[in-house]
């Protein structure tokens, strides 16, 4: 090739490396791998202390404990909703006492129930997919996923504790995980995706601050019937 | 021979220009946070009577080592303390640390010297406090941290932890309530250095970024600066905008962020702050920002002064070192409730 040639190649080449560089705003991240930059900066040195703790891992963490601590609570603690729910109604500082748990951060009641009901309807439009449900006059929510709110499975143990662990931020990922792993062995097997219209029985928690909010389970076990 | 060298040359001139761009800083307005009102004092105190009343009060110079006041958010925890130390029958001083380890490590000293009888400290350095607070306990002085937490336990004697983490994701969840689940959207994250600026960033993405339909278009620090967050966002506008929502890691930035989306004629974007200010508060009634959430200064600055009181009289809180206490996410639907860092619900 001749010299020519190249020199017009690389100058093609440099213009283009010049363009792209110039374009892409230095501002403008890339997350895919998940990392969250600071204007710029990837160093956590430069960003300070991090505040993931990179020792704990909270799936780990919550395969360990599920069969052997967690879900002898939930089955051993958990009340039959329709009494819980009477109890809420009549007095809910009375019921809170009988059957709540003051949630982590002091925010709200965790109650953790078990019951039959029919589901009317399963929602999946939203990412936060529910199973309406109704036990008996009562509706509720079931909370099936991919996304799923609030801490109740973890403010339901009592063995998880804020002090054991580096910081906040480990501590939600415990009810993260918590959420996950329901996610990802007991949603689908269940079968609710396809229980509109069938009756099932389910063991779960709820968090509410007060006697009227509306009530969002999430679940431990679910089984579907007829 | 020929093609190597201009292979080298290219490969040298494409790191050049790379590295170039990676060594860029973002602008370093230093502004100091805007002027802000005085705030009230808050209608309802909730001050419960502590446990163990008919004991007398152990009295004494209480330390009250904070950033500063010029951040109502640290203004309305040092009026908490202030309040509950008086009425407990405690004197105090209150010094500010300015975010700055070093300072902070002084003004321990100065409580050392002037035989505190205890500290109540919204610490400037999770990395740093512990050995401060390692020496006064060495002294004999308890510490109780108030809104942030350090990653040590077994030093101070409590931490009455805001959950920062918690309120940042129970804020997007409002966000992606009332953006919907897909969009484009913009990010201004706090002070790089300070971990609440990492902590309600890590929030707010625990939730969005379960969306796979929301965009994040663009991400700067705004350093904590209403102008400084005006001026990006009048940037970013200028390029794009087909923008949803903004999300703030304070109410500072997200004052600014909605000023200039007004300023730009820009309407309908989901814009959410942090801390639950007055101002921010003023925002969402005024129907320019959306969203806050809000740290119980207040109420936790009374709890910390509590604790340790107990800590005093009895030898024990009663109670584990780490505490969490939620904040709570602040819209159109509760604003109007909202009053010097206290919501009445």
């Amino acid at each position: 090739m001749r010299l020519g040639d190249n020199i017009r190649r690389l100058c093609a080449v440099l213009a283009l490396t010049l363009m792209i560089g110039m374009l892409s705003a230095c501002t403008v991240v890339n997350l895919d791998d998940g990392t969250i930059l600071f204007g710029g900066k990837e160093s956590e040195e430069e960003a300070g202390a991090s505040v993931f703790d990179e020792e704990f891992d909270p799936d780990q963490y919550v395969s360990e404990i599920w069969e052997s601590q967690a879900l002898p609570v939930f089955l051993d603690s958990a009340a039959e909703f329709s009494t819980v729910y009477e109890a809420i109604s009549k007095d809910f500082d009375a019921a809170c006492e009988t059957y709540g748990i003051l949630s982590n951060d002091k925010g709200s009641w965790v109650f953790i129930v078990k019951g039959t009901a029919s589901v009317s309807e399963v929602n999946r439009e939203s990412r936060n997919g529910i199973a309406a449900l109704l036990v008996d006059e009562t509706a509720v929510q079931l909370q099936i996923g991919p996304v799923y709110k609030g801490a109740s499975l973890r403010d339901a143990l009592p063995f998880i504790k804020f002090s054991d662990f580096k910081n906040q931020v480990a501590f939600s990922s415990i009810s993260s995980a918590l959420n996950r792993y329901v996610d990802e062995t007991i949603i689908t097997a269940s079968g609710i995706d396809d229980a509109a219209g069938k009756q099932i029985s389910f063991v779960g928690a709820f968090s509410i601050k007060a006697a009227a909010d509306d009530i969002m389970i999430t679940p431990v076990e679910i089984q579907v019937g007829e | 021979m020929k093609r190597r060298a201009l292979a080298a040359i290219l490969l040298a001139a494409m790191m050049i220009l790379f590295v170039g761009c990676a060594a860029e800083k973002p602008a370093d307005t230093t502004t100091p946070d805007t002027t802000v009102e005085t705030p009230e004092t808050p209608a309802n105190n909730e001050t419960e009577t502590p446990e163990n009343s008919e004991e007398p009060t152990a009295g004494g110079l209480v330390y009250i080592i904070e950033p500063s006041q010029d951040n109502p958010y640290f203004k309305a925890e040092v009026m908490g303390a202030e309040a509950r130390l008086t009425e407990l029958g405690y004197t105090f001083q209150t010094v500010s640390h300015d975010d700055d380890a070093t300072k902070q490590d002084q003004l321990y000293d100065a409580a050392i010297a002037a035989k505190a009888v205890g500290i109540i400290s919204d610490n400037a350095s999770a990395d740093a406090t512990a050995a401060s607070i390692q020496k006064a306990k060495d002294a004999g002085i308890p510490t109780v941290l108030i809104g942030r937490e350090i990653n040590e336990t077994g030093i101070a004697i409590a931490q009455i932890v805001s959950d920062n983490f918690q309120g940042a994701r129970a804020g997007a969840e409002k966000f992606i309530e009332l953006v919907g689940e897909s969009g484009n959207y913009v990010e201004f994250t706090g002070k790089e250095s300070d971990t609440a600026s990492q902590t309600r960033s890590a929030g707010f993405h625990d939730v969005i970024d379960q969306y796979p339909d929301m965009v994040l278009i663009a991400q700067q620090s705004a350093n904590w600066d209403t102008a400084e967050a005006y001026n990006k966002m009048e940037s970013i506008i200028q390029s794009n905008q087909d923008i949803q929502g903004v999300i703030c890691g304070n109410d500072t930035m997200a004052l600014g962020a909605a000023q200039a989306l007004k300023a730009a004629g820009i309407e309908g974007v989901v814009v959410m702050g942090f801390d639950g200010s007055n101002e921010s508060r003023d925002s969402i009634l005024a129907g320019e920002m959306s969203i806050s959430v809000l740290q119980q200064a207040y109420a936790n600055a009374q709890l910390g002064v509590d604790q340790l009181d107990l800590f005093l009289r009895t030898g024990s809180t009663g109670q584990e070192e780490k505490q969490l206490i939620e904040c709570k996410v602040i819209w159109s639907g509760n604003a109007d409730k909202l009053e010097t860092f206290k919501l009445d619900e």
